[in-house]
């Protein structure tokens, strides 16, 4: 069984980018969610060791994602993957526990370098 | 759901993503701009008659009057436009962040151009890049100042047999600044927005 990751994002095509973006090789078991309802029941049921979120979403959004998985004590490592690229955007993901931020659009590159410096692979 | 028709499914989902980065990058701007903290709201693609141009501006239908400027641009040699309207109690909030008092229509035209440039060539530029298209933007001209919503015509397209367009809505978190860009692009273009679409999809 590899790490459970959650992909969260509305967007099909940035749910493909970011599967394609993957390190190669990497043991993950995924799951999708479609907007951070779906997210946060998935992270709920143990689909999130790693959770890689979108924040412009509907139905409920990255930031109110990342509230409940705070405020109900869930222990996911959150990389927020986003087109929002405020410097406030990041620090407020940061400030409700995202381990890193991640401007979209993705690539390998990028995420590689992520999470390598993390330690995560 | 809004009518999306000259798309598949999977298509407007990827022009939809492609606005949400380009858009995103806007909003940075934007929040520079005005020194506050942007709402990004999630853009939305719809085809509609070139004579109902508000039901492409859902975002801005408060009842209240609104004010419009129109930047004309050409992407890979297709006429297109971008429409920035804002609504009335939007200018109180631009006149705040940008030290300016707004009494009279000279004012009102400069604030607009102003911010239709902030918005639109971060904008543009980012969907421009990443669709590999060539794009050239012209000069903003001011097209309606507190008019009702309903009474915005947008005379460069009322030629065109159906408008494509994409709706994306900027609020300013804690404030009544309300503002839409409209993208809009003539069918002669579809072909082309298509392919490259696709050409994205199936990467």
């Amino acid at each position: 069984m590899g790490i459970p990751l959650l992909i969260c994002d509305d967007s099909n095509m940035a749910r493909k980018q970011v599967t394609r973006s993957l390190p190669d090789g990497w043991d993950v078991d995924i799951t999708y969610a479609i907007n951070g309802v779906e997210g946060i029941e998935a992270v709920r049921q143990g689909h999130a060791e790693m959770l890689f979120l979108d924040l412009t979403m509907p139905e409920m959004d990255g930031y109110e994602v990342l509230e409940h998985i705070k405020a109900e004590g869930h222990k996911s490592i959150v990389i927020v993957i986003s087109g929002d690229i405020q410097p406030e955007a990041r620090e407020r993901v940061l400030k409700l526990g995202a381990l890193e931020f991640i401007k979209k659009p993705i690539n390998k590159e990028k995420l590689e370098n992520v999470l390598q410096m993390y330690g995560l692979i | 759901m809004p009518n999306t028709a000259p798309f598949t499914e999977e298509q407007r989902d990827c022009l939809q993503e492609l606005t949400n980065v380009a858009m995103g990058a806007a909003g940075e701007s934007l929040a520079a701009f005005t020194k506050t903290f942007v709402n990004l709201s999630i853009p939305v693609v719809r085809a509609f008659h070139p004579s109902k141009i508000s039901k492409g501006l859902a975002h801005v239908e408060t009842g209240e009057n609104v004010s419009a400027v129109v930047q004309p641009f050409s992407l890979s040699e297709h006429e297109c436009f971008a429409l920035v309207v804002i609504t009335e109690n939007s200018f109180s909030d631009l006149a705040q962040f940008t030290g300016r008092w707004v009494d009279n229509e000279t004012v009102a035209g400069e604030l607009l151009g102003d911010l239709a440039r902030t918005l639109n060539d971060t904008c543009l530029s980012g969907m421009s890049e990443m669709m590999d298209m060539t794009l050239d933007v012209e000069q903003p001209d001011v097209i309606a100042l507190n008019i009702a919503l309903d009474q915005l015509r947008l005379q460069d397209i009322a030629g065109w047999d159906s408008a494509i367009s994409i709706e994306i809505n900027y609020h300013l978190e804690d404030h009544p600044f309300n503002c839409d860009l409209l993208l809009l692009f003539p069918d002669q273009a579809l072909d082309d927005i298509r392919m490259i679409l696709d050409g994205m999809i199936n990467i």
